[in-house]
């Protein structure tokens, strides 16, 4: 029964870690796209400074899936 | 729960020509995955997960191809480089080459390789002569403008950018062997990258005390102007946060690179789970999708592996 519960919580912990960072990906890959149409000339930068942020939301939401992994595998 | 490969034998399913030719090079190594554990006294079928965990975790021993009808030939490397098994201070250390460790040591074989006689000719041109002396000036130069310069300065960058060169070509190259058949990622092995982001960790450390100073490098984790009596709270947070950057750093290559091979399992194990040979070419299609998926991918995450370390050198060598 606990071990069932265990289950639940890292199923239920992965999805809304998916949510949480699709959110957070979406956002700065639209105001990527935003920014680079008002600015073509700084779409380079602009598109390193999106992947860096979007790895920096990747790695929260890594953390998140190890808290998961833990659950599920004990 | 367990999801059992059932019915006849894998090799009898693929009647159909054409889905066979096509999902064979895929399924080699999957095959192999399929018949690697236990060896002849488990005559049994593995399950789902079993034949999962195989396929993408570490092992004892490196496939590669052979005649038979998995064709594949698993090589025990205990065989080859003995057992190097010892202990150090009560703790058992097996340092027995793994098939990570061959794939790592290859990447390692072809950085060598590749820019030692690049290096000799560039010296000896001055300008890059091929289509392929052009490509890797590109990448190197990305390395050093973009990465080490923009993030660490004029001055400071360029003394960083032969360790970040080799930390991008050497995970390139590890992520890029796993795309070869019967090749592994080394890097979707937590050994590896917890070993190259400790790298970035001391190479941090390192640049840090040097901007500053030993003293006061660590004097200055806290950031300045905050009152003292929050300094219980801030000390332990800073040093967590020190730890944190190379741990998320380790997490990231690892699951990346892990996540694709779970992924490609699940869509060739479609076909099992039907037992049928219609979704071979929809299997194929997708895995086929995923593997390009994964070339980005590769390039993707030794980018971002390098450009986080700059951007953490960069961080601890700048004042606060």
């Amino acid at each position: 029964m606990e071990l069932a519960f265990a289950y639940l919580a890292a199923g239920f912990g992965a999805g809304l870690t998916a949510i949480g960072a699709a959110y957070g990906i979406g956002r700065i890959g639209a105001n990527a796209m935003d920014g680079t149409a008002r600015q073509p000339s700084s779409a380079g930068d602009i598109r390193t400074s999106m992947i860096i942020g979007a790895a920096l939301i990747e790695g929260v939401a890594l953390f998140a899936v190890v808290v998961a992994v833990i659950l599920a595998v004990k | 729960m367990n999801l059992m490969l059932q019915g006849p034998p894998i090799r009898a399913r693929a009647t159909s020509l054409m889905a066979l030719l096509l999902s064979l090079s895929l399924l080699a190594p999957t095959l192999a995955a399929a018949d690697a554990p236990g060896g002849p006294e488990e005559s049994e079928q593995p399950t789902f997960t079993e034949a999962l965990w195989t396929f993408v975790l570490d092992a004892p021993y490196l496939p590669i191809p052979w005649p038979t009808e998995t064709l594949t030939r698993n090589i025990p490397l205990e065989d080859a480089f003995g057992k190097l098994e010892f202990e150090v201070a009560g703790i058992n250390v097996d340092m027995t080459p793994t098939k990570h460790t061959v794939f790592l040591w290859l990447s390692a074989l072809l950085c060598v390789l590749l820019f030692i006689p690049a290096r000799r000719k560039y010296d000896k041109q001055g300008v890059p002569s091929s289509k392929g002396a052009n490509f890797i000036e590109a990448l190197v130069l990305f390395v050093r403008d973009e990465m080490a310069i923009a993030n660490i300065g004029r001055k400071e960058g360029p003394r960083y950018v032969p360790f970040l060169l080799t930390a991008f070509f050497l995970i390139l190259f590890m992520n890029l062997l796993s795309l070869v058949p019967y090749g592994a990622a080394a890097t979707g092995n937590l050994a590896v990258t917890g070993a190259l982001a400790l790298m970035t960790f001391v190479m941090t450390q390192i640049a840090g005390m040097r901007a500053h100073g030993p003293v006061g490098y660590w004097a200055g984790l806290v950031p300045s102007g905050v009152p003292w009596f929050l300094y219980p709270i801030m000390v332990p947070i800073e040093i967590m946060a020190l730890f944190t950057k190379p741990f998320a750093l380790t997490v990231r290559l690892f699951a990346n690179m892990t996540a694709g091979k779970v992924v490609i399992f699940s869509l060739i194990g479609l076909i099992f789970l039907f037992e049928s040979v219609v979704v071979s070419p929809i299997s194929v299609a997708f895995t086929l999708f995923i593997l390009v998926l994964k070339l980005f991918v590769s390039f993707l995450q030794a980018f971002v592996f390098t450009m986080l370390s700059s951007l953490f050198i960069g961080m601890a060598s700048h004042a606060h």
